[in-house]
């Protein structure tokens, strides 16, 4: 066993030797900003140079990954100081409530978050204590593809039934009318979420997601039946819907082969990037029934309860969510921060800015699946693409969903 | 005598210090870590905080839990393909090398190449492929006229299990060829030719002279084949990820999904101890078929 | 000579060849169309997916080289592959050689705990692992990838030189015995060199596995300069995620070393590949 000791205090020594001459702290930082990473630079790069003495050292993690590592990773007293992670109850929710995260409650009450939105400290509040701040603030809509819509004169749908129109006429014109593919399972949580928030409603989507009224509704069903039944028996979705995954569907709608696509803001930047004239609309709810567009958090920022300079990571996270900073992540990276911008003077994408004033005017609904738990996930990721399959119907899905949180 | 039998045995024991340092190795980084397993295999732990012992219960849920049972099929079904398919296949193409053609090795070398590339690569090629939407599949069948056979391959249910397997198949047939391939070079042909001359068919002949002489290394592919078709992981991971609806879910990406998409590490670590001896299990009855034969 | 009287009446010559080329195409066509994506435009391969390249196009390979960052990514493959190698070679050798030719106590429960290790999946164990590592201070080391990566690619190792040595005829051992040789120099000297063809194939297959190995360098590394090639291009699969030239470019740089290997070692390597099983 000499061998292992020998190697431990070879490594040993190269880090007290890296450590040992560098004056200043060095905070770990993990984000999942893969195809961002400029952006997120460019937010470190500004930090130090208004923090001398503060270095930041940056890993991208995978987002599949993401959660064995950072779980073992703090579980085991190691990782990083700072972390972006999933906001629901099963992530950061686990770490909190095994004591690995920092709280920072401190931070909202002396003001150094003075104008993040109340809403999204609840969503990072688990116990009673607030353990990070909450980011990219996303809503889910239907893009479409404007210069299609204008050469088949067609108008921005305002009801379910008008969408359906809209469909049927781009499959007319050899359009592949909606860009949906479900091979990676979790594009059908926001179609789901987008119908059961026109359906359901905020009261009764509330009773169901805090388990006091089961998912086993007509409602539910009500919600469940247009899109993954009638739409995709019409053919209105990609062919194969089940093989095709989220990027083929982004090609086959940024190629001109299909007319709309129904995701989230999350992806403003590549459709602006497109070079395609992409306009939005808010997914119309049936005829009657009042249009509630779902919108929650992409992930938040957390800081490990075992980090040696909170004081730091805390002057990290306030530079990030500090207003006056607010370009950093709107042109930088078409993130949305968590506060309402000024976005005078500033260069960017119509749909960007839309998302923003939509984010302060419109009453939004809620994203389902960041607020269940990981039965409920699973049940929606396997049974959605049962029902996509022709295996299963609308009811027994509903039935499923009920079930998987008994 | 006695002296040099103390120095026979004494000789012996020098087997053991060259032993020494891989077994070392191994138990330090593999096998103590295994043990560990096989503890949290007998506890409830999310990963996070420390594991609550909870005996048996894990295994008791292994039997009954149904979802475990159908991805276990899907093993067998891949075990089974898995194993006949390339054998079948690859017995042809190494009896057509050995029967003497120009540029074997030349062969030989292109059949094993899919082999060395890595499981995110095979996964990108080979969607490609399948892609229902500008897929080579699918495009080729279209241009035969066989349009209405142009289906989404990994996301029906009915095909995704197979078209996985089929793109494992292409990346190990190759092994399976070079192998049989080197088999059939210590066949005896004086045999073989004794047989002709005594009036057996090619099939006869191949059945009868040339099979019992190649059994080792049936048996070493055959083993081969068992075990990778138990433990499976990667190209169905890259591929579905187990979906349509769990439709190619195996053991390993089950495993996967209940440790450590779901966070239940304890029962996770059943699941992977139980495969673990059940590829064991596998392995040695195929191994025995070997001795069987040899008897 | 009788091998090939034998041969002519078992296959028809022609259907032969035909049947073996097609076997070779399906073969590398998809590696060959792999290469022929990274060699055209992008905006040329959505549209018609197939057709060869209209012109060579060299700028997915550069931009591929260089934004994903692929030159440091290859150094630490090579990092971590060349000690894991040679790690595995050494001590398979080792251990194989003192498997095959002693008999010794406690030598069946040695070889049969090591022979186990080839039915336990990487994933059964990474969690415990990363605890161990922890403890032994070599978490998020270089270390912490080839330590674990040896132990993985002992099982099938020592049972292929063990099955290898096995074959070998004992009498050379013996001749240098009578003159006095230490059993080390007998192993060093006389029987390693006739192992070549095993430690060929041992060196391809324990290549071809570190550097494709993913789960344990994300894991256990933890620091984006330290990543090998295979989570290399999988982040930059995620930062480039519709565009299919540069995918196609990132995926064939990384294939270049492992193939470059193969083919250097191949012919030695047929040869052990079938050790033990050839008799």
């Amino acid at each position: 066993m000499k061998i292992f000791k020998s190697l431990a205090s070879a490594s040993a020594i190269a880090l007290v030797a890296t450590g040992a001459f560098a004056q200043d702290v060095t905070l770990r930082v993990w984000d999942t900003f893969a195809d961002q990473t400029a952006g997120m630079d460019a937010f470190v790069a500004a930090f130090e140079e208004a923090n001398p003495g503060i270095k930041i050292a940056r890993d991208v993690q995978s987002i599949d990954e993401m959660r064995p590592v950072i779980q073992t990773a703090l579980n085991a007293g190691t990782g990083p100081d700072i972390f972006y992670y999933d906001t629901g109850p099963a992530f950061a929710g686990a770490l909190a409530e095994s004591g690995l995260l920092l709280p920072i409650d401190d931070m909202y009450d002396n003001g150094m978050l003075d104008a993040v939105y109340p809403w999204t400290r609840e969503r990072v509040s688990f116990g009673g204590a607030t353990y990070g701040v909450g980011n990219e603030v996303e809503f889910l809509g239907v893009y479409y593809n404007r210069t299609i819509f204008a050469d088949l004169g067609l108008e921005v749908p305002t009801t379910h039934e008008e969408f359906v129109a809209v469909a049927q006429a781009l499959q007319d014109a050899g359009n592949v009318p909606i860009a949906f593919g479900d091979a990676d399972g979790w594009p059908a949580f926001h179609i789901f979420s987008l119908y059961a928030n026109n359906i359901v409603g905020k009261e009764g989507l509330e009773a169901m997601i805090a388990g006091e009224r089961s998912w086993d509704d007509p409602k539910v069903v009500a919600s469940i039946e247009p899109f993954f039944v009638e739409m995709n028996a019409a053919g209105y979705l990609a062919p194969s819907v089940n093989a095709v995954n989220y990027d083929d569907s982004i090609n086959l709608f940024t190629t001109g082969l299909s007319g709309m696509m129904v995701t989230g803001t999350w992806l403003i930047q590549s459709m602006t990037d497109s070079g395609l004239d992409v306009g939005w609309f808010f997914l119309p709810a049936p005829e009657g029934m009042d249009t509630l567009p779902p919108a929650g958090l992409g992930s938040g920022y957390f800081v490990s309860a075992a980090t040696e300079h909170p004081e730091e990571a805390k002057k990290f996270l306030e530079f990030m969510f500090d207003p006056a900073n607010a370009s950093l992540w709107v042109e930088g990276m078409s993130v949305v921060p968590p506060y309402a911008v000024d976005t005078s003077g500033m260069e960017i994408a119509p749909l960007t800015s839309f998302a923003m004033d939509a984010l302060a005017t419109v009453p939004m609904g809620y994203n389902i699946d960041v607020l269940t738990p990981d039965a409920f996930n699973t049940a929606m990721k396997d049974g959605f693409q049962a029902v996509l399959g022709g295996d299963r119907s609308s009811a027994e899905q509903a039935a499923a969903l009920a079930a998987s949180v008994e | 005598m006695a002296q040099q039998s103390r120095r026979g045995s004494q000789r012996q024991k020098a087997g053991f210090w060259f032993v020494l340092p891989a077994f070392l190795f191994y138990v330090a980084f593999f096998a103590y870590p295994f043990l560990s397993t096989v503890y949290l295999s007998m506890t409830e732990w999310n990963g996070i905080g420390d594991p609550k012992f909870t005996g048996l219960t894990n295994y008791v849920r292994l039997v009954q839990d149904g979802a475990m049972w159908s991805a276990l099929t899907n093993n067998v079904i891949w075990v089974v393909l898995g194993t006949a398919a390339p054998i079948f296949v690859g017995l042809i193409i190494s009896v057509m090398l050995w029967t003497g053609v120009k540029g074997a090795g030349v062969f030989r070398t292109i059949y094993f190449l899919p082999m060395v590339l890595s499981p995110v690569v095979i996964g990108v090629i080979w969607n490609w492929i399948y892609n229902p939407l500008f897929g080579l599949l699918n495009t080729g069948l279209r241009n035969v006229g066989l349009g209405k056979w142009a289906i989404g391959w990994l996301g029906e249910t009915e095909t995704a299990l197979y078209a996985v397997l089929l793109t494992a198949i292409w990346t190990y047939m190759g092994f399976c060829i070079v192998v049989l391939y080197a088999g059939l070079q210590k066949v005896d042909t004086e045999l073989v030719d004794a047989a002709r001359i005594d009036g057996a068919n090619p099939w006869q002949r191949f059945k009868n002279v040339i099979v019992p002489q190649i059994r080792p290394v049936l048996t070493m592919v055959i083993v081969y084949t068992v075990i990778g078709g138990f433990n499976v992981f990667d190209v169905v991971w890259v591929m579905t990820g187990g979906g349509p609806n769990n439709a190619s879910e195996v053991i390993a990406t089950y495993t996967y999904e209940v440790a450590f998409q779901n966070s239940e590490n304890g029962y996770g670590a059943t699941l992977s101890v139980v495969m673990s001896f059940v590829a064991l299990g596998a392995a040695y009855l195929a191994m025995k078929f070997r001795r069987a034969g040899e008897a | 000579m009788a091998r090939t009287a034998t041969s002519q009446r078992l296959f028809n010559s022609t259907g032969k060849y035909v049947v073996l080329v097609l076997m070779a195409v399906i073969a590398l066509y998809p590696i060959f169309q792999m290469w022929m994506t990274a060699l055209r435009p992008s905006n040329e391969i959505l549209r018609s997916p197939f057709a060869l390249p209209s012109t060579l196009d060299w700028s997915n390979l550069a931009t591929a080289w260089t934004t994903g960052r692929f030159g440091t990514y290859l150094i630490n493959s090579v990092i971590i592959t060349i000690p894991t190698v040679v790690g595995v070679v050494v001590l398979s050798c080792l251990a194989g050689y003192g498997i095959s030719r002693f008999k010794f106590k406690g030598r069946n429960i040695m070889f049969m705990t090591i022979l186990l290790g080839l039915t336990v999946p990487f994933q059964s164990v990474m969690i415990p692992l990363y605890y161990q590592l922890l403890n032994m201070g070599l978490l998020g080391t270089y270390w912490s990838v080839i330590l674990p990566g040896i132990a993985f690619g002992l099982p099938f190792g020592v049972f292929l030189m063990q099955s290898f040595f096995e074959d070998l005829p004992h009498e050379l051992a013996e001749a240098g015995r009578v003159d006095g040789c230490s059993e080390f120099k007998i192993f060093k000297d006389i029987m390693l060199p006739l192992a070549k063809p095993a430690v060929s194939t041992l060196i391809v297959f324990q290549f071809m596995k570190s550097w494709n190995e993913f789960l344990m360098p994300l894991l256990y590394l933890q620091d984006e300069n330290m990543r090998p090639i295979p989570l290399g291009l999988m982040f930059f699969q995620g930062a480039y995620t519709r565009d299919i030239g540069l995918i196609a470019a990132g995926v064939a740089i990384s294939t270049v070393p492992v193939i470059a290997v193969y083919l250097i070692f191949q012919r030695q390597f047929v040869k052990g590949l079938t050790a033990g099983a050839v008799k």
